[in-house]
Order: structure tokens, then sequence, then C-alpha cells
């Protein structure tokens, strides 16, 4: 019988990794800067309904949103980093969607600063890019 | 008696030093990207730095003297320098990591900026290493840093599928995005398994005159130390699959990070993960300052001791300071303390091969530890473990940084 080489999964995955990299194109560029602003946009929502929920303190809250803000803006950056990602219409969407989450962010933000719970709610509501719901 | 008291001390300090910025960070993203796929990569980092750790304390019991200084004897200044100033400019980025991470801490509680806060705690762990003696750092810092153990006790409160945890104990390949699971498997060992590690233990070792009929007090200490150790991360990893992994929250900082804390502890969350950061990372900030003038001081022969007055160790207490500063500018530049965090602990794993591979040798040569060398299999094992994976950090580290 003929024994399978144990180094053979290390293989197959150092050949996948490569290819995994070699091969990737615009396309899977702006799919990762969607996940990463869709992470941002679950972020900031995560954030102000814990301080709605009283958990968090309104210091955090806000520091924690300027840290999303800025995470945002490098991902709009991003997104017209190169001729081909600004010349691609899903990139373009998706550049402007990032503009319109970085607005939604500062204010949020700027309502926790403010202490007014009931505007942070409606913001939370209307806030761009959140995925569906908890899987 | 006195030894059994040794022992428990060992042990509890080994859990409470474990956990710092790279453990949390990388752990943190391997839970919120991968659930627990990526258990396996901690439980083998945890093995391999068991075992790397128990050799340097045997090392450093049998032939009293420290790993830097042994390996300068057996191998000469020009074998060494290449690794020594690889494992300096590591250890500086790591420092200046870990002082970021306490700087971020305080910052989640007070909501001011974290640079600010960045000399004031150089200052605090440069005072630490000019008024205390090795016990006291040691025994002292891995006893606060129990407070990591919050992670183990939130991951418990999740409840998570412990079928499914055992599950991931055993390597398997991700749906997608390998570059990526691959990137973080080797950060994951880097975070655990630093050259500094084994430096400033064999250094303890050698502080603790630590006698070769008392190994099995370093090995009881190593094995079970780091492997409590291994499950604080762990609970890291599962608190961070079972909270962020669900909102399909991507770890990129750690505010992002503080918030798997928000569903098992409420109120007490964000002063929680604060202070197991803060606590973690200054401990670490103590150590490496501490073993970077243990490893200038060996390998150039200068005298060295934290119990030694710092006028008698003069160059020693110069080296730590410079590399204290050295740290403190990079932090006060502003780079990101968790980027850097990445950065660094992938760099470990490049390293790694060029600090393992010696020190394998002289663990193998009966004028350092005459009996005691290591086994067939041991050997083996560590000298496999760490050539793929400097070889895959070789790889992967260029396509993620540079790849974006």
């Amino acid at each position: 019988m003929r024994h399978r080489s144990p180094g053979r999964p290390a293989r197959l995955f150092i050949i996948l990794t490569l290819l995994s990299a070699a091969c990737s194109t615009t396309g899977d560029e702006i799919r990762q800067h969607q996940k990463n602003l869709q992470s941002l946009a679950s972020t900031a929502d995560a954030i102000g309904r814990a301080w709605l929920d009283g958990a968090v303190s309104g210091a955090y809250a806000r520091t924690a949103l300027e840290q999303t803000f800025l995470l945002v803006e490098q991902e709009r950056r991003g997104l017209t980093s190169t001729p081909q990602m600004a010349a691609d219409p899903a990139g373009g969407q998706l550049a402007d969607a990032a503009d319109h989450l970085a607005r939604a962010v500062a204010l949020v933000r700027q309502q926790v600063a403010a202490a007014d719970a009931e505007g942070v709610r409606r913001r939370l509501g209307e806030m761009p890019m959140r995925p569906a719901s908890p899987r | 008696m006195s030894a059994l008291v040794d022992l428990v001390l060992g042990i509890v300090t080994s859990i409470g030093g474990f956990v710092e910025a790279g453990s949390i960070s990388t752990a943190a993203q391997a839970g919120s990207e991968f659930g627990y796929q990526l258990l396996w990569a901690v439980a083998v980092a945890t093995l391999m730095v068991a075992m790397l750790i128990e050799m340097s304390g045997r090392l450093a019991a049998v032939s009293k003297r420290p790993l830097a200084a042994a390996v300068r004897e057996r191998f000469g200044i020009h074998f060494q320098i290449v690794p020594l100033a690889a494992e300096m400019v590591i250890d500086v980025l790591l420092l200046a990591a870990e002082i970021g991470g306490v700087a971020i801490a305080v910052k989640l509680v007070t909501g001011a900026g974290f640079v600010r806060w960045i000399l004031p705690i150089g200052g605090a762990v440069w005072i630490v290493l000019w008024l205390f003696g090795f016990g006291v750092i040691e025994y002292g810092i891995g006893l606060l840093g129990l407070v990591t153990l919050s992670f183990v006790v939130s991951a418990w409160m999740l409840k998570p599928d412990y079928a499914d945890v055992a599950r991931s104990l055993v390597p398997s390949l991700p749906h997608d995005d390998y570059l990526r699971y691959a990137f973080l498997a080797v950060t994951i060992i880097g975070a655990t398994v630093s050259p500094y590690l084994l430096n400033f233990y064999s250094s303890g070792t050698v502080e603790e005159k630590l006698t070769e009929d008392k190994l099995w007090i370093n090995t009881a200490t190593a094995y079970a130390g780091m492997c409590f150790g291994g499950v604080v991360s762990m609970g890291v990893l599962v608190t961070s699959a079972l909270t962020l992994g669900p909102r399909q929250i991507v770890v990129d900082s750690y505010e992002q990070a503080a918030l798997m804390f928000v569903q098992p502890y409420g109120h007490y969350a964000i002063p929680l993960f604060a202070m197991a950061l803060g606590v973690g990372c200054f401990g670490a900030a103590v150590e490496l300052s501490l073993n970077s003038g243990y490893v200038a001081a060996q390998v150039f022969g200068w005298s060295w001791g934290a119990d030694k007055a710092r006028t008698e160790a003069a160059r020693f207490t110069a080296a730590f300071t410079i590399v204290l500063v050295t740290a403190l500018v990079l932090g006060l530049i502003g780079f990101d303390p968790l980027r850097l965090t990445l950065l660094s602990v992938a760099l470990t794993v490049v390293i790694m091969p060029a600090v393992v591979l010696p020190f394998l040798v002289l663990m193998n040569d009966p004028k350092y530890v005459k009996q005691h060398t290591s086994g067939a299999v041991g050997n083996a094992l560590l000298a496999a473990l760490t050539i793929l994976g400097g070889l895959l950090a070789l790889v992967v580290v260029p396509l993620e940084i540079f790849g974006g």
C-alpha cells in the first residue's frame, strides 16, 4: 500500500497560498476593501449600540469611533490608489459608499460626544454597508 | 517546601507573563477572521515555546551560562553578530509595540491620544528596571499578569462548542484567503516563540542560581506554565471568534479588539480589557528591555544582573537604557502599535532558524549540558518546525505586507 507523504498537505497549502497571491486581481482587491469596510461599519454599529446600552463609556466610544473613521478613510484612499482601481466602476461605487460611511461614523461620534442617544440610535439605523445580521 | 513554592510561583508567573501585545492581537485577528480554525497554530507554538524554554533553562542550570554567552563561546562573535543584530532590531520593534500597547490601554480608559502616554510609560519601565531586582520584576509582573485570565473566563462564559474547539487543534485548510490564513499562522507562532523569551529565561535561571539537581523544577515550570499560558491565548482566540466573528468585525485596531469583552463582561468590558492589555504589554516591555541588557552584556562579556547594583553593571544598565530610548523614539513617531506588533512577530519567525538551530547544537553538546542532552525526537521536531516556519514566513510576510 502506498503511504501518503506527510509533507503533502504542507506543500499543497504553500502552493495554494502562492497561487492565491499570484492570481490576485483588481476585483479581488475591491472585494477585500468591501470586506474591510463592512467590518468597519459593523464596528461602528457595535460601538454605538454598546454606548446606548451603557456598556461602554463616552470616552471609549469617541476614541474608538475616531479610530474607525481613520480606518474607513484609509480604505477609501486605498480604493483610488491605482489607476486600475479608480477606473473600475465597482471600485468607484465602493469609494462613494466608503465616503458615506466615513461621514456616518463621524456623525455618530459627534452625537456620542453630545450625549445625543436618540440621534445615535437614528444614525445607527441608517448606517451604510453594515452586514445584514450576526451569522 | 521551598522547591514547591518556587515551582508554583514559576508556573503562576509564566501564565501571567504569557499574554502580551503579540499574542492578544494575533489571536484576536485569527478568531475574528477564521473562527476556531487557527487554534492548532496556538497549540503548535505553545509546544515549541515550552520545549525551547525548558531547554534554555536546562542549558543555563547545567552549564551556568546563559544562552547568548554560550552561543558566543561555542560559535564565536563572527557567527553571532548577524543573528544578534537581527534579534536586537526585532526586540526594539517589539518593545515599541508593547509600549504602544500600554499607551492604547490607557487611551481606551481615558480617551486621550496614545502618543502622549509613550514617554511616561517608558519612564515607568525604566524606573522599574532601575529600582527592582530580578525576583520582584519576574514575580510581580507575573502575578499582576494573572488579570489576563479574564480571556479564559470570557471564553468559558460564552459557552463555546468544545467539540469544535477540540477539532480545531488539528490543522485544516481554510475555504479561501489562504495567504491571510498562512500569515496569521506565522504571526501566532512569532508572537509566542520570541527569541527574547529564550535569552530572558536562561538569564533568569542563572540569576536565580538554579542547580542541576533541581532541573525537574525547570521542566515542570516550562511545560505547565507555557501550556496554561497557551490556554490564555486560546481564550483570546475563542472569545474573539464568538463575539467579533458573528458580527463580521475583522480586528484592525485594539479599539475593535476591546469589543470582544462587551458581551461577556458588560460595564466592566473596557476597563478589564485595558487592564489585561496594559499589564501584559507593560510586563513584556520590562522583560524586553532587561533582556536587551542581558544579551548585550553577555555577548560582549560585561558585568550583568538585575540583582546587581546598577553602578556595578553600568554597561548593562546603559545597554537596556539605550534600547528603551530607541524604542521610545520609534513609538513617538506614531506607528500604529497593532501593525508594528504584527510586523515584528512575523519577522521573528523569519530569523527564528538563526536563533534556534545553533541552540539545538548546544543542547546536544555534552560540554555544555553534560548527560542532559536533548532527545532525537525533540531535536527533529523543533528543527523541522523552525525551518518550516521560517520558510513559510519568507514566502507569506512579503506577500502580505507588500501585496497590501
